[in-house]
């Protein structure tokens, strides 16, 4: 199983699990098909860079930290990625917003 | 947590946002429009009836992987018992809720793939069973809803798959990776799969050596970007919408009619991990196989007697309230419904008790392929027979009636209830007769004939299964005449 942890805004911070390839799919997502599992409006995603097992997004439009937190809670599930507890993460993800 | 209660079920599916349409436009919440709801307040009750101590031997089996308590339908049957209750479930799961156990196919496909993967890594020394079993634990320890996604769209029936205009029409390879693969292409007629965590794809028949591309399985959570689902939409999804929170006008008022999408795989990515064949034609036909005498064991021979024991027991309601509920013909239609309904029953129970182990050495246990062929094909036809005499008994009622909130309408109810006052009220007689007119004028009868594959797939089965020239020898034998000598003068030609 990966673990993957998620960090939204300045303080929030999430750890997930799935099977192996769940990082590459969500990479998949964020990077080629610009799109965020689960959300399907264009132009969500304004920015995504990938360097070695960290995935930076910034998502466009004004969200606060809370709703960042809140949005990455609806995406993992929706690639396969469920809650999990634990600090032993191989992949890492972040989420900012633009503005 | 390896088994969620409907609670937990339904909380999830507040945050599972895959892309569906229905009718015109596009779903945010699954919860939130009545046709997708009903397809998932289904699936909760699927989930009650595992927290049920009555329905737990049913519902409930051992992860032979793990050894924990898991929801059966993420069961591989590994004996005889495991099958004879996955029947059991099948039948329990439609009589509870009137509709599909959304869970039924990927049930089926599931236990299709510990066979087949199992198979696939001892001949070709491939990784697909471990990998099988990675996602099988995890779906086990979430205790997920996973579909089974099998019929591709198929296009023009003359051509095989690599011949067709539209390729798209078969689900096909489009790019092998190092970290994946990625598909297109249509499955259509899925049931539920807008509610299930997951879906488990399977090739959709039996493959020739060049259509590798086309010989694909795997697991993709129902949110991937690039999948899409377009529902299906007919009369029963306008009222369902048109009624609103007035659920009880409705003849399945909680769960509805079977709810269906065609799947749209648009370029979807699917890590190796839950690649389950990959190219492999000739293990192709033998997964689909497979599912299919699982899936008509339980489909024919249980799901659709679940469905026959409330349309008798509506239909004999019917008949009371009209007090003819003694009159011999009446009682002779519902016996032979009743006949109909039990002789499939008896076919899936038998296809449990004959079932074996396949491949041997795999551990899993699949039904008699005959029996489940038997139940199959015998409900196809006897299903249209049930809700014919369900119609019958209904009387006209069943098609022409009111909506049942008119009998309180201050203008025509009062007369309305004098129209359809019998030896019931008029409100018990309107509510049956729309309950029947769910059924007899409803999406089951070509979904029976359809279900688990159209009556003639199982026709062939027949042929296939059965030993016609042992039963030629057996008459000959019993009649005294001698057998035949070789056909010379064929031989000679």
């Amino acid at each position: 199983m990966e673990v993957i942890e998620v960090k939204t805004g300045k303080s929030g911070r999430g750890i997930y699990t799935g099977l192996e390839g769940t990082f590459a799919s969500i990479v998949e997502c964020c990077l080629r098909k610009k799109a965020l599992p689960g959300f399907h409006e264009n132009g969500l995603i304004a920015n995504a860079k990938l360097k070695d097992r960290t995935l930076t997004l910034t998502l466009s439009g004004k969200l606060t930290g809370a709703k960042l937190k809140q949005m990455m809670e609806i995406a993992m599930p929706n690639i396969g990625a469920y809650p999990d507890k634990g600090d032993n993460a191989s992949f890492f993800i972040g989420v900012k917003s633009e503005k | 947590m390896a088994l969620i209660t409907s609670k937990e079920y339904l909380e999830s599916v507040k945050k599972l946002k895959p892309r569906v349409y229905v009718g015109g436009k596009w779903i945010t919440g699954l919860l939130d429009n009545p046709v997708t709801k009903s397809m998932v307040m289904a699936n909760a009750a699927i989930y009650d009836l595992a927290q049920m101590p009555e329905h737990q031997g049913v519902m409930v089996a051992k992860s032979h992987l793990t050894g924990e308590p898991i929801n059966r339908n993420l069961n591989v049957a590994t004996n005889i018992h495991d099958l004879d209750m996955r029947q059991e479930m099948a039948l329990l799961t439609s009589q509870t809720v009137g509709t599909c156990n959304y869970r039924c196919v990927g049930c089926d496909a599931l236990n299709a793939l510990a066979s087949t993967t199992w198979e696939m890594d001892q001949a070709l020394g491939t990784k697909y069973n471990e990998r099988f079993k990675n996602w099988l634990k995890m779906a086990q320890s979430k205790d997920l809803a996973v579909s089974g996604a099998i019929t591709d769209a198929k296009g023009d029936r003359r051509k095989r798959p690599t011949q067709q205009d539209e390729q798209d029409v078969y689900l096909h390879l489009v790019e092998k990776r190092d970290d994946g693969i990625v598909v297109r292409g249509y499955k259509v007629s899925q049931s539920g799969a807008i509610g299930a965590h997951e879906t488990l794809v399977l090739p959709g028949g039996g493959l020739k050596d060049d259509e590798g591309a086309f010989a694909l399985s795997f697991a993709v959570p129902n949110g991937s970007p690039g999948l899409t689902y377009i529902c299906q939409y007919n009369a029963y999804s306008a009222e369902r919408e048109y009624f609103g929170d007035e659920i009880e006008e409705i003849g399945n008022p909680i769960y509805g009619q079977r709810e269906t999408s065609t799947m749209v795989f648009d370029n979807v990515f699917i890590p190796w991990e839950r690649v389950f064949m990959c190219g492999e034609t000739k293990y192709a036909g033998r997964l689909v196989t497979r599912f299919a005498k699982a899936h008509r064991m339980n489909c024919g021979g249980a799901c659709k007697v679940g469905f026959a024991d409330v349309i008798i027991g509506g239909t004999m309601l019917a008949a009371e309230y009209i007090g003819v509920e003694k009159v011999p013909h009446i009682q002779e239609k519902i016996i032979d419904m009743v006949r109909l309904s039990e002789t499939s029953h008896a076919c899936a129970i038998a296809a449990a008790m004959r079932g074996r182990e396949e491949p041997k050495g795999s551990g899993v246990f699949l039904p008699d392929d005959l029996f489940g062929n038997a139940a199959k094909l015998n409900i196809a036809h006897g299903f249209w027979e049930i809700i014919k005499n369900a119609g019958d008994i209904g009387g006209g009622l069943v098609v022409t009636m009111p909506r049942l909130k008119d009998l309180k309408d201050p203008e025509v109810g009062p007369t309305l209830k004098k129209v359809f006052g019998a030896a019931a009220p008029a409100e018990k007689r309107l509510k049956v007769a729309k309950f029947l007119q769910h059924w007899a004028a409803g999406l089951h009868g070509a979904g029976t004939w359809h279900g688990a594959g159209a009556p003639q797939t199982q026709r062939f089965m027949f042929t296939v299964l059965t030993d016609f020239d042992k039963k030629k020898k057996m008459a000959k034998k019993l009649m005294g005449m001698e057998e035949d000598e070789a056909p010379k003068a064929a031989a000679k030609k």
